[in-house]
């Protein structure tokens, strides 16, 4: 059994050998799926609705337990679980706390204010015994919330905020702790022309970072193009393609098809746009 | 979404093991979450624990004291009072008070919790929600459970005295007398433990039905109903159970289960 005290020295980030998972316990939704992430990697998992690619960031995460095969996270092997009641110990808390999560669903606590609900989990991982504490969560709050153009925002409850807002403050609380994983899950998703700016900014600093490991599920093109060199598009709960999204967008995967009917489309609008304009 | 008691006691132990890892209640905003569930589970029921107080308080001595002074044993008014109060009405009335106010509450705002996300989010955020949610809900719910059930003693035992004066004509004195005699040790035991695990076991079963939905908006309704039908059942059995296990060893004490 894994345990807080057995971590060792992580190397690489994920290890998965022949894997499957799947949202109940009889379904198998993703099956046989090999993959490692070292340290440093920027990865976009893009592939087709019902793909499987929400199910296997969940388990990435440890929010779902995977059900075969051999999964390492840091170089721990974690727990093969059927049971709802034990997947809080699917991960320890020590490693989940290693990695910055933002899925598509933000989950920001409803019953406080944005920044409170940040504070308190800030508190709660980190404690909240001394005055020092409690005064450095509410300083380091306020500067990612700052980076990340919310506001005054933050004073409200996440039913108040429009939902760039709310989506801009899930990403904002995946970055609290400097994690050295980032995972979003369609961090585009919601986000306007006007946030846009500063989801890039965001962005830019974990690319920036050659040491920061991230994993975007995505489904839009331009993010992943920007900001991650290897592409893992999955299909069927399996993965069709791993690799460079030169070598990707060379294929004709249906996919790519579909990319450049959507170019075409978008080229034809500019036209329009342009002459009107 | 079924009940499955091997399920529930995954589940607490889960809470145990979050509570002993985490230590939950060293943090503040843990122990304002149980400050903050203490004062609403006991604000919400106040009212109706002390008009059950009222109305079982005064029936009871009616009825109990009319039948007593045809035999000439209005003196015993006292210890039937213990009885029944201490032992028995106090932790079941109040318990199923809390249940039908605050349980379905609870369990409908934890599974509320994981339709939203909000679950799944302070988990990947690496903080537990046995020990954020859970543990100050069960722990809140106990100590206001007890507390409901003094109050409803106290309540219940003012309203016997003054009715009594009305119905079977006892002085203050006797009346007090003969409760303060009718009260044993054990008496104050069996209420105390009987009413925290009351207590604590239904706000365990309102956390379980909770956050055992998978996240979807119609499971809520039910998780709710789950809660309560569940928690009734428990609050039913362990009453029996506890209650019975009491006059089994009083009973064999005083030699009388062999005359039986």
């Amino acid at each position: 059994m894994t345990t807080e005290s057995k971590i060792k020295n992580p190397e690489p980030i994920w290890q998965c050998d022949n894997i499957g998972a799947g949202f109940s316990a009889h379904e198998g939704v993703i099956k046989g799926l090999n993959l490692s992430v070292n340290a440093g990697e920027k990865i976009a998992l893009l592939g087709t609705a019902q793909s499987g690619k929400a199910l296997l960031l969940r388990c990435l995460v440890g929010l779902r337990p995977v059900r075969e095969g051999t999964f390492k996270v840091f170089g721990n092997e974690m727990k093969k679980l059927d049971y709802f009641e034990d997947w809080e110990n699917i991960m320890p808390q020590s490693l989940r706390r290693r990695i910055g999560v933002c899925l598509e669903v933000e989950g920001l606590l409803s019953n406080v204010s944005v920044r409170e609900g940040m504070e308190l989990l800030f508190r709660f991982k980190y404690g909240d015994h001394s005055a020092k504490l409690r005064e450095g969560a509410k300083k380091i709050v306020d500067q990612t919330c700052a980076h990340f153009g919310l506001g005054a925002s933050i004073h409200k409850r996440p039913n108040l905020l429009t939902s760039a807002e709310r989506r801009l403050a899930g990403i904002a609380r995946a970055f609290l702790s400097k994690p050295h994983v980032i995972v979003l899950e369609n961090p585009s998703q919601n986000v306007g022309d006007l946030h846009r700016e500063t989801l890039w900014r965001a962005l830019d600093f974990v690319a920036a970072d050659a040491g920061r490991t991230a994993i975007f599920s995505t489904e839009d093109w331009s993010l992943a193009y920007r900001y991650c060199p290897r592409w893992i598009v999955m299909e069927d709960g399996k993965f069709v393609f791993d690799g460079s999204p030169r070598e990707f967008l060379r294929g004709d995967h249906e996919l790519v098809k579909g990319l450049r009917r959507l170019r075409e489309i978008e080229a034809s609008h500019r036209a329009a746009f342009e002459e009107v304009a | 979404m079924e009940f499955s008691i091997s399920a529930l006691w995954a589940f607490f132990s889960t809470m145990l093991s979050s509570w002993k890892r985490d230590r939950p209640l060293r943090h503040l905003d843990t122990r304002a979450v149980i400050l903050r569930q203490i004062f609403f589970t006991g604000s919400e029921a106040f009212r109706l624990i002390s008009l059950a107080a009222i109305i079982i308080g005064t029936v009871t001595v009616i009825q109990s004291g009319a039948q007593l002074r045809k035999f000439g044993g209005a003196d015993a008014l006292g210890s039937i009072l213990v009885a029944a109060f201490i032992r028995e009405v106090g932790p079941l009335v109040t318990t199923i008070v809390v249940v039908a106010r605050s349980v379905s509450a609870m369990a409908s705002e934890l599974a509320s919790m994981r339709a939203n996300g909000e679950i799944d989010s302070l988990r990947a955020c690496g903080v537990s929600p046995q020990s954020y949610l859970v543990v100050p809900r069960v722990l809140s719910g106990a100590i206001a459970t007890l507390l409901l059930a003094m109050h409803f003693v106290w309540i219940s035992f003012t309203v016997g005295f003054f009715t009594s004066q009305v119905f079977v004509n006892i002085p203050f004195d006797r009346f007090v007398d003969n409760v303060l005699t009718g009260i044993t040790g054990m008496d104050l035991v069996i209420f105390f433990v009987k009413t925290a695990l009351l207590g604590s076991v239904v706000f365990l079963m309102a956390c379980y039905c909770g956050l055992r939905t998978s996240g979807a908006s119609y499971e809520i309704p039910q998780a709710t109903t789950m809660a309560v039908v569940w928690s009734f059942m428990f609050v039913f059995v362990m009453q029996l159970s506890i209650s019975g296990l009491y006059y089994f060893f009083v009973l064999q004490r005083s030699g009388l289960l062999g005359m039986l």
